[in-house]
């Protein structure tokens, strides 16, 4: 397959130096984590204008466009599975306006998590969410997925944060939306319904985020218990403690030695489990705050809860954290990274229920979870090329989906639904949801072309 | 691609495609384009491996635009290494070749491994570059009208006779020093043959601490230009020569020049246990033997530095080979205060550019990322810059010039120990 000549020349034309289709363009533009589909051409834009335009032609010639922030997805989101444009915003890259009086950040979608929250901490300011990904995903990424992260506990998710979007609907026209109010209750709030769309309802080019004053300090806590319900408990415990930790993070055993063994990470041998605790705030509160979650923990069985003593033990706790799904990885074939969220109090319950499934189904899994808020990653070990091993992986995410959502959870907390989730998510939302959300899909896209194949069972043209 | 077992090893890790490379990639800083990240040229030299892709022009461009810095592998949780996979890219898939690209490797394979004549052409061009036009700092640089491969980068002043020709092979240990040994110096042929300046600091800090410095007179260029542009024949060649030259003497191995350091100690016995023989065994008792200059001086017991600097204050830029490949920069940190230096910058910059073979293949890369490195370095108002690498020397030294600047670009051993 290959693009209209004429469009060709017109993408050209309206994207002189970010136009790419040499084979070697196309493979590296199909995937993300999870997926694999070739584009026909790659546009990189640098400006809403040129997005517009490119918009604009992909309809006059029905041709497809999905949007790709840096592909760190692991859902298939970005990857363009009926072909046409990939959009990519990599060259939206600048931090427009930073307001320390309004609080406000107006940033390109190409702009990278970690550049805008390292720019307003230059301003002694603080934007909170913090994908594990930070220092490599795309603003627009995070919106379009509405990302979370380690901070969601305290600080809550990236939908929190937005006062405004400019964004492309498809045909090429320009939508604003919101801006730099803090409160803001003028007609729908659109900013919000585009933020976790997935790109199926208009291309983000640029978002305003509210921001913080920063912190005064943080302190770290690593909290060892002997079993992992116990530490589910524990969690659940101290978010009905009346405490704010800004992170609380749960890492089971497997996990642990497979950190061990990548970073030399040690941790006590009898340990299924480590709470990764932090608070933030005025210092003078944080010590006093340490001790209260130290002891709640204890009540819970932890046997070891200790304080990292400076940055160099903080990162090393951070460094467990962030590279241990990369660590697991490395010593297995395959492993397939899980996002579900439950209700804290239900923490307890989804731990021991995953695990009784994997075992039901004779599959290893490692559990790691954003704890505070319920958001879990079970990563399954198995190998895909093993049809009885494939069954049983089919089989857990079955169950486990439907675990979950007895617990009153939901089937994705952070990573979205893109093409891995798609078909579970009928049995999540109901029927009048249904028709709800495939209605605005076609009031906003009425030909289906931007990242056509995605989300599919709940916002599909087709009824 | 046939997959040369001498280059790419198998059991190399799986890209996950998680994309945290591109976060340190010098080379994606500039364009953005996934064609130029880590992930994306792994991605594609597995496919021309597996027979999936068929290399086309844009294939050889990645592969060609990466600068072999090594901050990818570093960053990666998994230890995919693209440099590796770039350099087997670069050694065995064969490409559509103009003329003039067949004549510069021609050269290219006739100069590595015979360092007389390296030597005898280097001088000759010595001679020809004083006829270029100098700046009021006292650069020399190509005008702006020749090819856009020089862009415009200064030219490195050539200092005629070679350090070899400059000291015996044996210089003893300086007098009332404590007798530590013998240390093996590998010049390296830009610290060798074109600036003596570091070599020689590099051998008096030897010898003021102690050390019967020898200068192995048969030793070869390193054959990083080789190994870099795909020229393995050539790379496989100075190998031999030198581990004839190094095996057989004692003592640690040390060099002024990061990338001929990471090179003996990491490539040498990578690409030699593949060849097999008795090289294979020398190589890999080799390669813990050698050691950058300065991580080596620093990690010595009671440090001896005679004489002293008129420089106050330097910002030092980290070099990818030096910070990727073993070099410590709290080392340098530390070899600074001792001299009474102050370090208003260590580190904060970048990747330069210089990138060797890379960056005159890619002069719009050297140039973006070059001038972006001296910006920082030149508004840190410090009295010198320094870098502990010829390459990143000439590109920093370079830009900061254009950039109006008078600070000058030098190695930090010419601080530590100042000769000229």
């Amino acid at each position: 397959m290959s693009l209209h000549a004429e469009l060709k020349a017109a993408l050209r034309k309206a994207v002189p130096t970010g136009y790419l289709d040499a084979p070697e363009d196309l493979r590296v533009y199909s995937y993300d984590m999870f997926a694999r589909a070739e584009p026909e051409a790659v546009v990189l834009p640098e400006s809403t204008e040129q997005a517009a335009e490119a918009l604009a032609l992909a309809e006059r010639f029905e041709t497809p466009v999905t949007p790709r922030g840096s592909g760190t997805s692991l859902t298939g989101g970005p990857t363009p599975v009926r072909g046409g444009l990939v959009l990519g915003t990599a060259r939206m890259n600048k931090v427009l306006d930073l307001s320390r009086a309004d609080r406000i950040a107006r940033v390109q979608a190409g702009v990278i998590t970690a550049q805008l929250q390292r720019a307003v901490l230059e301003q002694g300011l603080f934007y909170p969410p913090n994908p594990t990904s930070a220092d490599y995903c795309t603003l627009g990424g995070n919106v379009a997925t509405n990302a979370g992260g380690a901070s969601g506990v305290k600080y809550g998710v990236t939908r929190d944060y937005l006062t405004g979007l400019t964004a492309v609907l498809p045909g090429g026209e320009i939508l604003a939306t919101g801006g730099r109010c803090m409160k803001d209750v003028a007609g729908y709030d659109i900013t919000r319904l585009l933020c976790g769309s997935e790109g199926r309802l208009a291309l983000i080019t640029e978002a305003s985020v509210r921001l913080l004053p920063k912190p005064e300090a943080v302190r770290a806590m690593s909290a060892y218990f002997t079993d992992l319900k116990a530490t589910a408990e524990a969690v659940a415990a101290i978010m009905s403690s009346g405490y704010a930790p800004c992170t609380l993070e749960l890492m089971d055993r497997a996990f642990l030695k497979a950190v061990k063994q990548a970073y030399d990470f040690d941790f006590p041998a009898e340990a299924q489990a480590l709470l990764l605790i932090e608070v933030d705030g005025p210092e003078a509160t944080l010590g006093g705050q340490m001790q209260a979650i130290a002891r709640l923990c204890k009540e819970h069985g932890a046997f070891q809860t200790t304080v990292a003593a400076d940055e160099t033990e903080r990162a090393a706790l951070w460094q467990a954290r962030r590279g241990g799904t990369a660590a697991l990885v490395r010593q297995v074939s395959f492993m397939v990274s899980l996002d579900y969220a439950v209700p804290v109090s239900q923490l307890p319950a989804a731990v021991e229920g995953i695990g009784h499934i994997g075992r039901k189904h004779g599959l290893d899994v490692a559990v790691i979870a954003h704890a505070g808020d319920g958001n879990l990653h079970p990563m399954v070990i198995y190998d895909p090329s093993d049809a009885a091993q494939s069954a049983a992986f089919a089989a857990f995410d079955r169950d486990a989906c439907n675990a979950v959502l007895e617990l009153g959870g939901t089937l994705s907390g952070e990573h979205g639904i893109g093409l891995e989730k798609a078909a579970h998510l009928p049995r999540q939302l109901s029927p009048a949801f249904l028709r709800l959300a495939r209605e605005i899909k076609r009031s906003f896209d009425p030909r289906d072309l931007l990242n056509p194949g995605k989300c599919e069972s709940f916002c599909s043209n087709e009824d | 691609m046939k997959t040369d077992p001498d280059v790419l090893s198998t059991d190399a890790p799986q890209c996950d495609r998680c994309g945290r490379c591109l976060s340190v990639c010098p080379v994606y800083s500039v364009s953005h384009v996934e064609t130029d990240s880590p992930r994306g040229r792994t991605d594609l030299t597995s496919a021309v491996t597996s027979g999936e892709l068929n290399p086309g022009p844009r294939f050889f461009e990645a592969v060609d635009r990466c600068l072999l810095c090594r901050s990818c592998a570093v960053a990666c949780p998994k230890g995919v290494d693209t440099a590796s996979n770039v350099l087997a890219a670069r050694a065995e898939v064969s490409r559509p070749h103009g003329p003039g690209a067949r004549l510069g490797e021609a050269a290219m394979d006739a100069l590595i491994p015979h360092r007389s004549l390296m030597s005898a052409c280097v001088r000759t061009a010595g001679v020809f570059s004083r006829l270029l036009p100098a700046d009021k700092a006292g650069r020399r640089h190509f005008p702006e009208y020749l090819p856009q491969m020089l862009s415009g980068r200064g030219v490195p002043p050539i200092t005629g006779r070679p350090l070899q020709k400059r000291l015996p092979s044996l210089v003893p240990r300086s007098p009332g020093s404590p007798n530590r040994g013998r240390a093996v110096f590998f010049t390296g042929c830009f610290y060798g043959l074109v600036d003596f300046g570091p070599g020689l600091a590099a051998v008096k800090m030897l010898c003021d601490n102690g050390f019967d410095v020898l200068i192995p007179p048969d030793q070869q260029c390193c054959g990083a230009p080789a190994l870099f542009s795909g020229r393995l024949k050539s790379f496989k060649t100075v190998l031999r020569k030198n581990l004839r030259s190094l095996a057989a003497v004692e003592g640690p191995i040390l060099t002024a020049c990061p990338t001929c350091a990471s090179v003996l100690r990491a490539h040498y016995p990578e690409i030699a246990a593949r060849m097999g023989g008795p090289e294979a065994e020398q190589a890999k008792s080799l390669g813990p033997r050698v050691q950058e200059a300065l991580t080596f001086l620093a990690g010595l017991s009671s440090l001896s530095l005679p004489g002293s600097t008129q420089i106050r204050s330097a910002a030092v830029h980290q070099p990818c080979h030096f910070v990727h490949a073993g070099g410590d920069p709290a080392a340098v940190a530390d070899l600074m205060h001792k001299r009474g230096v102050e370090l208003v910058m260590n580190g904060e910059t970048a990747c330069c550019g210089g990138g060797g073979v890379s960056s005159l293949k890619n002069p719009d890369l050297a140039r973006e990322l070059g001038s972006a490195a001296a910006g920082k370095i030149a508004a840190s108002g410090a009295e010198v810059a320094s870098a502990a690498c010829p390459g990143c020397v000439l590109q920093i030294g370079s830009h900061l010039g254009k950039a109006g600047s008078n600070m000058p670009a030098i190695h930090p051993l010419e601080i530590l120990c100042p000769i000229r």
